[in-house]
């Protein structure tokens, strides 16, 4: 039933990560880099392609190639890389830069692949903006003049999905409270994250519940934190990938349909009719049905956004995603874990690495004590349900 | 300083509506649907003869929701304070953003009828906010 893959990712590397800018963002990314090729068995000789997103997600982010953003001819010179694919993204996550990837090796653009992120967190604060003059028109609906001069911010826009959606279906806010306590319990395993290395600490109910809101109804442990870091993958075709070292994590399809949301606002209807867009599509490239995920990895930049995608993913009922997250379902041992991964959420502001990370490790068997049995299709989506970028990976390449 | 918005080619209608108290939004010639954000095409049928149209200024809110954290720093100042979507009356979806005060010892409600006012930020700029309707 399922499409034969095209690409595997066939190596995973990741930096150190620390809260605030406390190494240079380029010796993070090279450290991802170097670390992805090695756990491919591969050397930088073997590599022809690079892709990156360099864009930081935040207002006001510094463009100092190395400093604040890394780009790919960065990296690129820097480690002697001969690439026959090299390419900036514009793209919003990530996820997106994958699948650039993915169809780069499955048209024999190159041979091997590296597509890295790093993420800056700036010591003088996250987006933060000083001058009164608010011009353009922003980026991915979340600033410019119609949205600045407002005072409303990118957690502003998360919120009035999560508000509507509130109001709307009722659901128990004590549901998706509990799906993040276990969240929190996931990510103090999750080796790279920014919990586990520096406040392994469990969240509770309580804590979760009574925390200070930023844009409400989001409160503090709905939004991630930013960190400083980097991931790379290794790309490659499936029959390149047999002989290399690891399990192959195949990639049986992908979506990424439309871009952000550039010249308006987040509104709910809307955002989830392009989040079911995205699962039809995803579905239907990947040669798969609803029924068959074993499991996701659910973009959280704000928690709201798992059970948005858990719906429009038809992995359960229309308003009914708080009650399924907090179902045993949803945990790892159950029928469909959800973010086995921890997400950003649970290991800090990655935009959407630890997803696409731990997507492909549980594909490639290597998931340790997070690891699904038969996790024959998982799936990774990234970015908010009106701009994902989704990918289904599977130990099987058809 | 408040924030004020600063004009572009395609913004410039919207806002100078707003400094004669009107509120103006960008309506397609051709299939007459309206849009916001102002665009040079239009996001219905694709067509380039695009104008700005007063609207009646009544719509009801769509979503809402109450900053706690600003990351302007003129914002930070009067933290916590209301930003709303308001949905207009002419076109289901058509949504402008706005700071929309709750009742008194009240909140906001998805629905709730407002009405546009406006509001000078600068010397030279007003902005289309929104109140509860009467």
């Amino acid at each position: 039933m399922a499409r034969k893959a095209k690409a595997a990712v066939v190596g995973i590397g990741h930096s150190r990560i620390f809260r605030r800018a406390e190494a240079p963002l380029a010796h993070l990314a090279r450290e991802a880099v170097l670390a992805a090729i090695a756990d491919a068995g591969l050397t930088t000789a073997d590599i022809d392609g690079v892709a990156t997103n360099p864009a930081q997600p935040f207002e006001g982010a510094g463009a100092i190639d190395g400093l604040d953003i890394v780009s790919a001819g960065l990296i690129r010179e820097a480690l002697g890389l001969d690439t026959r694919w090299c390419q900036n993204v514009l793209a919003s996550t990530v996820g997106k830069t994958l699948i650039h990837a993915v169809n780069a090796v499955a048209a024999g653009a190159c041979r091997h692949a590296v597509v890295f992120r790093a993420l800056a967190s700036p010591d003088g604060g996250y987006g933060h903006v000083v001058s009164p003059a608010i011009a353009g028109q922003g980026a991915g609906g979340t600033s410019g003049q119609y949205v600045g001069t407002y005072g409303a911010t990118p957690v502003t826009m998360a919120a009035f999905l999560m508000q509507r959606y509130l109001a709307l279906y009722g659901p128990q806010r004590e549901d998706l409270g509990r799906f993040l306590v276990e969240n929190r319990r996931l990510a103090l395993d999750w080796e790279w994250g920014y919990w586990r290395q520096y406040r392994p600490e469990p969240l509770t109910l309580e804590t979760y519940m009574a925390a200070r809101e930023i844009s409400s109804p989001l409160r503090l442990y709905d939004c991630d934190l930013p960190v400083h870091g980097a991931a790379a993958f290794v790309v490659t075709t499936p029959e390149r990938a047999r002989d290399l070292r690891r399990n192959p994590a195949y990639v049986l399809g992908t979506a990424t349909p439309k871009p952000a949301i550039d010249n308006g606002y987040w509104l709910l209807e809307p955002c989830m009719a392009e989040g079911r867009r995205l699962a039809q599509i995803l579905y239907e490239v990947a040669g798969i049905a609803a029924g068959d995920v074993r499991l996701v990895n659910f973009y959280d930049g704000f928690s709201i956004f798992v059970p948005l995608w858990l719906e429009a993913l038809g992995l359960c009922g229309e308003g009914q995603g708080f009650a399924a997250l907090a179902d045993a379902r949803s945990r790892i041992g159950g029928s469909l874990p959800v973010n086995t991964s921890s997400g950003n959420l649970g290991a800090g502001r990655l935009h959407g690495l630890p997803h696409l990370i731990d997507a492909a490790l549980q594909a490639m068997g290597r998931s340790g004590a997070r690891q699904v049995g038969n996790a024959d299709v998982s799936v990774a989506v990234v970015g908010p349900p009106h701009d994902g970028a989704g990918l289904v990976f599977s130990p099987h390449a058809s | 300083m408040r924030p004020y918005p600063v004009p572009d080619l395609l913004s410039e209608p919207f806002w100078s509506a707003a400094n004669r108290s009107v509120l103006a939004i960008q309506r397609c010639r051709s299939c007459r649907r309206y849009q916001h954000y102002p665009q040079m095409l239009c996001s219905a049928c694709g067509g380039t003869d695009l104008g700005f149209e007063p609207v009646s200024g009544r719509g009801r809110i769509f979503s809402w929701s109450i900053v706690h954290e600003a990351r302007h720093e003129a914002f930070r100042a009067i933290q916590p304070y209301p930003v709303a979507e308001v949905e207009l009356v002419e076109q289901a979806e058509l949504v402008l953003l706005a700071n929309v005060e709750p009742p008194p010892g009240g909140r906001l409600a998805i629905g709730a009828e407002v009405e546009v006012f406006f509001e000078q930020v600068s010397e030279s700029q007003a902005i289309p906010q929104f109140r509860l309707a009467a």
